[in-house]
Order: C-alpha cells, then sequence, then structure tokens
C-alpha cells in the first residue's frame, strides 16, 4: 500500500471529507480535557496528546438506547395494558479520529466480551463492524504509559484502520499508512507520501520512543497465579486499596472496561430500556437484592479490577503455553494519570508478582 | 527553608513511629507515580514511615478516607485545611476525636497540576524541585523554571489556616497566613454574565462530565458515598442516562447539600479527570453563607453550623411577620 500524506493545513479540510460519509468523532480541547466530540463545522481537531477519555465511547456509549416502550391501558378492559416496543435505528457509519495505539488495542479486548464468549451482542456487533479508527502513532511514552508491559507499543498496529505517524517534513503533517481496504479507501484522496516525509518516518521508527520513562517492562507471564495465591490476603487488598475512593475513573476511561448496567427509565406510560457504563468500583456493583453486598469493601473492589484484567481474563482466553498471556489492559496509563489519589496499578501488579511469590 | 522541610519529614516519621502502638494504622503521604505525584499510604510498620514525605505534592485531603473505617483508632497526616474537614465532621457527630491521632504540618501551600499544565508539558516529567519560591520542572526538552506562586491552588493562595486547627502533634515551625479575608473576586467576575451565559457555561462545561462521581467520593463531607441518592433506584431522583439534565442536578445537589458545611478544600474539582470548574458552586453557597449567617465551616469545633439548627429571629433574615 502506498503511504498518503495528511497535511496539518489539510486536516481539517480531510475530517470535513469524511465527516460527509461517516459519523465522526474527533478529539478536541476543552478546558484542560482533551474530549471526542461529533464533527461539527469549524471544529479543530486536536491530535497532540491522548485523549482524556478512551476510545470506547464510539463502540460502548455510556449511555445507549435498547430499545423504547409505551404502554397503552385497553379502553374496553381496563384491567389489561398492552405494550408496544419500538427498537432503536441501526447505528450510523462511524469514523473515530485520534485515537491511540492502545485504544486501537482496546477494540480487539472489548470483541472477546461482545463476540467472542458464544453469544454475540447485537448491538456491540453492529457498531463494532462499521466503525473505523484512524489511530496517531505516539512519539513518546508518558510517566503513566505501560502499553508494552502488556502487548502493546507506541506504534502498535493492532485494532486500527489507519495509522499516522507525525512528520515535520512537507510543512509538518502526517504519514498516514492504511492497514485495511476501508482505511486505504479513506486515504484514496489524499497525496503520495513525500520521499523525505517517507525517510523522516524510517528514521524515527528505527529509533523508536524512550521507554526510559516508564522504564522497561517486567516478566508478567505469572501474574495470574500470582494473583490467586493472594486472592484471600485482604491485608495485602486493604494496604493497597486504603486510598482509593471507589470512584468510577479508572474504570470509565479504561478502552478495556466492558461492564455495563441494564435500567428501565420509566416516564408515566411510557419509558426506555438503556445501557450505561457500570463501575466494579462503586458498592453497588455487586450489591444485591437481599442487601447483602459480596464485594463490601473497597479492598474486595479493587481486588476484582485487578483480578479481572490481570487474571480471569487470560485464564477465560489463554495463550499458548510460553505466550506472553493477554490481559485486559492496554496499558494506556488513564486509570493512573487520571485517578485522584494517584493509585497505579503497575504498582499493584507488581506488588502482587512481589508478595505472591513470596507467600 | 528546605532544611525544615527535611528536618520536618524526619520529625512526623518519629512521630508516627512512635504512635505506631497505639493506632490500627496511619495515613499520610508517600511518594508517587512521578515527582508531581504523591499518593496517600498506609503506615502499619517502622519500614512504611520511612516512606513518608511531605511537601508541596501531598494534595490530597485525608480526612476523606476516613469513610468506612468507625471503630478504627487511626493516625492521619493533615495540613491545615484538611484539619477543617475534620472539625466539621466532629461537629456533625461523624467522627470522634478520640478515635483519631493528628499528625498536624503547618503548610506553604500545595501545587496545582491544573495550572503547571497550562504552563509545561509535564506528562514526562522526570524531576521536580520546589523551593520556596520557585518551582523547578526537570523535562524531556530541559528545566523549566516556574514562579511558585502561579502554580499554588487557589485555596492556597487565599489560605488564612496554613496551621492545622486541631492536632497532637504539630511538627515543624506555624506559618503565618498569607491570604486576606476571601473577596470571592473569581464569583463576582462570574456573576456579571447574564443568566443566560452563565447557563450556556455550566452547559458547555457539564457536557463533558462521565459520572464518575470523583467529585463526590473525594469530597470529605459527602458522607452518603454510596447510599447517595444520585444512585438510588428508589426514589428515582436521577436516570442512569448520561444526559446534561442529570449531570446537572447532581452538581446543585452537591452544592446544597454541602451549603454551610463546605470547607472549600478544592477536592471536588481537583478530582475531576475532565477539568470541570465545580468548586465554583460550593463557593458561591458558602458566601451566601457568609453573607446570611456570618459563619465559615470547620474553623471552631464548639460552633453549630447554621443550617444544623435554628433561631426564631434570624439577624439577617427579614421577618415576614405572621404568617398565622
Amino acid at each position: 500500500m502506498v503511504a498518503r500524506f495528511l497535511a496539518n493545513s489539510a486536516l481539517a479540510d480531510t475530517a470535513a471529507a469524511w465527516a460527509r460519509d461517516f459519523r465522526l468523532l474527533a478529539p478536541v480541547r476543552e478546558g484542560q480535557a482533551v474530549v471526542y466530540r461529533a464533527w461539527a463545522k469549524d471544529m479543530h481537531p486536536f491530535l497532540g496528546r491522548p485523549p482524556t477519555c478512551s476510545a470506547k465511547e464510539a463502540l460502548l456509549p455510556q449511555t445507549e438506547n435498547l430499545l423504547t416502550y409505551t404502554y397503552r391501558k385497553d379502553q374496553a378492559d381496563l384491567t389489561r395494558t398492552e405494550v408496544f416496543v419500538a427498537e432503536p435505528l441501526p447505528p450510523e457509519p462511524t469514523l473515530l479520529l485520534g485515537a491511540r495505539p492502545c485504544d486501537a488495542r482496546g477494540r480487539k479486548l472489548l470483541d472477546r466480551v461482545f463476540l467472542e464468549r458464544g453469544v454475540e451482542d447485537p448491538l456491540y456487533a453492529a457498531k463494532r463492524r462499521n466503525t473505523l479508527f484512524v489511530t496517531v502513532a505516539c512519539e513518546r511514552m508518558e510517566n503513566t504509559c505501560f502499553c508494552h508491559w502488556t502487548g502493546g507499543g507506541p506504534t502498535s498496529e493492532e485494532g486500527s484502520d489507519v495509522l499516522l505517524f507525525a512528520v515535520g517534513a512537507d510543512g509538518g503533517g502526517y504519514v498516514a499508512k492504511a492497514l485495511t481496504p476501508e482505511g486505504e479507501r479513506l486515504l484514496d484522496k489524499l497525496p503520495e507520501a513525500s520521499r523525505a516525509a517517507q525517510e523522516e518516518l524510517a528514521a524515527k521508527l528505527a529509533s523508536p520512543p524512550s521507554q526510559a520513562v516508564p522504564g522497561p517492562a517486567p516478566d508478567l507471564s505469572a501474574a495470574p497465579e500470582r494473583f490467586l495465591k493472594l486472592f484471600g490476603n485482604m491485608d495485602f487488598w486493604m494496604d493497597e486499596s486504603a486510598r482509593c475512593l471507589s470512584c468510577g475513573v479508572c474504570t470509565y476511561l479504561c478502552p478495556a472496561c466492558s461492564c455495563f448496567n441494564i435500567t428501565d427509565e420509566n416516564s408515566g406510560m411510557k419509558g426506555k430500556r438503556l445501557r450505561t457504563w457500570d463501575t466494579c468500583m462503586s458498592a453497588l456493583y455487586t450489591l444485591e437484592g437481599s442487601g447483602h453486598n459480596p464485594r463490601v469493601s473497597r479492598a474486595h473492589r479493587l481486588r476484582n479490577r485487578v483480578g479481572h484484567k490481570f487474571c480471569y481474563h487470560p485464564q477465560e482466553f489463554p495463550k499458548d503455553a510460553g505466550a506472553q498471556p493477554e490481559f485486559s489492559c492496554t496499558g494506556c496509563g488513564r486509570c493512573i494519570k487520571s485517578c485522584p489519589v494517584s493509585v497505579d496499578i503497575r504498582r499493584v501488579v507488581l506488588d502482587l508478582m512481589e508478595k505472591g511469590d513470596a507467600s | 527553608m528546605a532544611a525544615d522541610a527535611d528536618d520536618r519529614v524526619l520529625q512526623l516519621r518519629a512521630a508516627v513511629k512512635a504512635e505506631l502502638a497505639n493506632v490500627d494504622f496511619v495515613l499520610g503521604y508517600a511518594k508517587g507515580f512521578d515527582p508531581l505525584h504523591a499518593t496517600p499510604v498506609t503506615v502499619r510498620t517502622e519500614a512504611d514511615a520511612d516512606r513518608l514525605i511531605f511537601d508541596a505534592t501531598c494534595v490530597q485531603n485525608l480526612a476523606t478516607s476516613l469513610y468506612g473505617l468507625n471503630g478504627k483508632r487511626i493516625g492521619l497526616v493533615v495540613k491545615g485545611c484538611d484539619s477543617r474537614s475534620l472539625i466539621q465532621l466532629m461537629q456533625e457527630k461523624l467522627l470522634e476525636r478520640s478515635q483519631l491521632v493528628i499528625f498536624g504540618l503547618p503548610c506553604d501551600g500545595v501545587l496545582d497540576l491544573a495550572k503547571i499544565r497550562v504552563k509545561a508539558d509535564i506528562a514526562a516529567i522526570h524531576g521536580a524541585e520546589i523551593s520556596g519560591d520557585e518551582v523547578r520542572l526537570l523535562l524531556p526538552e530541559g528545566t523549566k523554571t516556574l514562579p511558585r506562586r502561579d502554580v499554588l491552588a487557589d485555596k492556597c493562595l487565599r489560605c488564612r489556616y496554613p496551621n492545622p486547627l486541631v492536632a497532637d502533634h504539630l511538627i515543624g515551625q506555624e506559618r503565618t497566613p498569607q491570604g486576606a479575608e476571601d473577596t470571592y473576586a473569581d464569583l463576582d467576575g462570574f456573576e456579571k454574565l447574564s443568566p443566560q451565559e452563565r447557563f450556556d457555561f455550566w452547559k458547555r462545561q457539564m457536557s463533558r462530565c462521565i459520572r464518575c462521581y470523583a467529585c463526590r467520593n473525594a469530597c470529605p463531607l459527602c458522607v452518603c458515598k454510596h447510599v447517595c441518592l444520585a444512585d438510588s433506584r428508589d426514589p428515582h431522583w436521577l436516570s442512569a442516562e448520561a444526559t446534561l439534565q442529570e449531570k446537572w442536578l447532581f452538581q446543585v445537589m452537591h452544592a446544597l447539600h454541602l451549603a454551610g458545611r463546605c470547607t472549600e478544600c478544592g477536592e471536588c474539582q481537583r478530582s475531576c479527570p475532565m477539568g470541570i470548574p465545580i468548586l465554583l458552586l460550593k463557593r458561591k453557597m458558602n458566601r451566601e453563607l457568609k453573607e446570611v449567617f456570618n459563619y465559615e465551616a470547620g474553623v471552631d469545633p464548639e460552633a453549630v453550623p447554621p443550617l444544623h439548627t435554628f433561631l426564631m429571629e434570624e439577624d439577617k433574615i427579614k421577618d415576614r411577620g405572621q404568617l398565622w
């Protein structure tokens, strides 16, 4: 495939052209945050920093309408009520601009949950089929980044349709590499990347972003067993979680967290059945109708988040012996960066590796 | 200044070690994942105590972590502002003084990372030196020096209580308060806008709320936590839908429930991953409380918060005469 060039000066026009064919979600700066917004005229996509939220909103929206319903009394027999149900419209073709490689890899982890467990989630499947990712490769790693721990990397191609590499040549812009046929169609109006741009990119790829800041990746292949060894050690989990506030920042910003709730929101004789994000950090997540709560403390809840990502998921989707396990974590580091009390999941996993070995 | 700071941390560690036998554990600050982040830490052993730090990165209000720890005897490291949360909790009988061993540290102000991020890209920072009047950031592209005053939290610039108002161990020299009476200049500026402009501002800000409830859970006085009526299905005040209406209703509830209780520790705003300036709503409530009841929350352990009591005749509330 031919490498194309997306000049900085052409970014807004190209995005506008894409927006004619797709529901385009693009990152924009709002105050301190970088958030995905549906394309609007005069919008300035901002690709300079990883967005504050992950890209999962495109596939698993925070609020999703499963159906709407209306009750109607039978006028001839008022003891009878009929219910009329309407399905939502099928999802529009969507293009998500400005995700990072860690976000794109999150798609694969969401697929595991919604497509590969023997039951296909039709709403997710419909969105997944017609959503494209135009991803921006990372030029450096931040203090909170650890994609190299979980099988990814700053220029990982997994899960993207197009990967953009920033270059300074030709006035500045991106060398665009199509990774799927759909991605190639997106780029067909763009000029071919110049020799200078391609050479600059080749030089950059030859010396990839330094991993010196976050440090080299540890061997986590024993993480699932170490976790199980420490499962019942509540002192360990108490100490790891004493500062946790039980808010939903980590799970809501996570590109791999997939838990949802389903509620009926009534309004008189009509209502909606919604699917909304849920968070296992909340005490309500496991609160049973009887009033009993099996995960009664923050320690139990943090244990679940770490356990799901680094033990239950790799056990459910095993790899060949000797291969690095697949974790339900892409190492994007949003849970670390945005945590109000700086809970560091890397630290928890390293403590697991260390203390699970000793016990 | 630096020497005092080092001495202080050593004194703190020694004081904590001496109290370890008398408490279940101590909550303090340790180094976080990078030079600008501290993280709360549970201290049970002398080795844990040696991890304790205290500097301008110790932003969190540890009074929040007391939630759910009733029945335990806890040591707590507090700054002046944090001690006000303790006082308020004690006034509301939500906390027993005898339950706590308080390590009070007079404070020179904490950093506001949101302010630093405007001036420098700190995502890959590898060192920081914080002195009396400068913050030196060691960044991949070189060193950047910022005036300390420019990057302190707003609450620190107007702080009148740098010294903990309640403490068992007061560690380090008491500071002279720098802040003057709060003029609410930020609020004045905002209130000059028309109601429509203000509403548009909040609509824009709240539209990026993700309903993670970090603001609520980081608040030391939001004591309902998971029995909050924002989460309640019965009564069903808020729907699960992430609409502007639900987000806004919650913020209004939060502000109203904190009227006369909020000490403006600012944890709600600091914790917001989306950078929504929600402290402004609480400041509005506080200014009204100050005007009407001449009351400031969390200052006097003996005082009764005005909305926890009533007077037959209020000084500043106009009597409408007998209504019957």
